[in-house]
């Protein structure tokens, strides 16, 4: 006869008992005139008996504490990760409230300079080129303020 | 007072670590015997079961209760001893060309010896389920170590049914095959 995949799979559905009580009949009436599913059927039999006859392993009270364990370190870790996450929360906003402020101080401090420069007179400041902004003409007007005689 | 595996998912995704422990030593003998059968090293069953709930811990929220958390968790195991797998097949790979064309000798194959009884090649049958691949391992190791039926392997791997047939027949022929050039 012929012995194709399809009768192999079927020797081995009937080994495992996953064929009906009908489909079962008519392989079992198979197997009696084949020696090639007879010969498949023998050799999956060898294989799970002798598969069957392995120890199966069990766990020590030790793997098991130590499982336990690693679950622990995983969850500190989480904990850990979460403390990370709102640290850079905070780190962020004070960082951006910094950048903020420093704009708002260099505005600040720009905006009165423009103000004073425009009330003192003097070739010093009138020296001062534009383009070298706002802290430098401040700068200027701190250096000659502080040879006043009415400076404290 | 007993809690099903599901309330104690559910008390874990919120927050609670002692039920996910009582998880843990629920299924802990269960999925180490599985990781034994699949990996041969009592090391590597621990880790790969370790990973398991690491991975499982991390994602308890996800869990969805679709399947049992058995089923769930023995998928993940799945997934992690296909991985100590490869990790171990390059280490492998990279020892036998530093040793050699054979390899540390573990690889070797043995001298063909007469094998007629299942006693005798109870120890080989190890050997060759380890050099079976990944997916043809696990086929093995569920059905013929762990009884699974072939619609509970089909839900387990998320696979349909026929190719479980197909697979374990294939499985199943490569360990002839392997039996095969044992015999003298």
């Amino acid at each position: 006869m012929t012995h194709d995949c399809t009768e192999e799979i079927r020797v081995s559905l009937y080994h495992d008992g996953e064929l009906d009580a009908e489909q079962s009949g008519r392989m079992k009436a198979h197997l009696d005139g084949c020696g090639a599913c007879g010969g498949s059927l023998r050799d999956l039999r060898m294989i799970s008996e002798g598969i069957g006859r392995l120890p199966l392993g069990e766990i020590t009270s030790a793997e098991q504490a130590r499982i336990h364990q690693a679950v622990r370190h995983a969850e500190m870790g989480l904990g850990e990760r979460a403390v990370l996450q709102l640290g850079y929360a905070l780190a962020a906003l004070a960082a951006s409230m910094l950048v903020v402020s420093s704009l708002w101080l260099a505005d600040n401090i720009s905006g009165r300079s423009r103000q004073r420069e425009a009330s003192v007179d003097g070739p010093d400041v009138q020296l001062v080129a534009p383009s070298l902004g706002a802290d430098i003409r401040l700068s200027a007007y701190m250096v000659r303020g502080l040879g006043r005689d009415d400076h404290p | 007072m007993h809690q099903s595996d599901k309330d104690l998912a559910q008390a874990a995704a919120t927050g609670d670590a002692e039920a996910f422990h009582a998880l843990i030593d629920r299924h802990a003998p269960d999925l180490f015997r599985l990781a034994l059968s699949l990996s041969r090293k009592r090391a590597d069953a621990e880790d790969i079961c370790q990973e398991t709930f690491i991975g499982a811990f991390r994602g308890i929220g996800k869990f969805n209760g679709t399947a049992s958390i058995k089923t769930w968790l023995t998928r993940i195991l799945l997934r992690n001893a296909s991985k100590t797998w490869k990790k171990n097949r390059r280490r492998n790979y990279v020892s036998s060309e530093v040793m050699g064309e054979h390899g540390s000798g573990e690889r070797h194959h043995r001298e063909p010896q007469a094998k007629t009884t299942t006693a005798d090649i109870a120890i080989d049958l190890v050997d060759m389920i380890a050099r079976l691949g990944p997916d043809h391992r696990e086929i093995v190791v569920l059905r013929e170590r762990h009884g699974m039926s072939y619609d509970e392997i089909a839900q387990l791997l998320d696979i349909p049914r026929g190719t479980v047939e197909s697979r374990l027949y294939r499985a199943r022929a490569e360990l002839r095959k392997l039996l095969k050039d044992y015999e003298p």
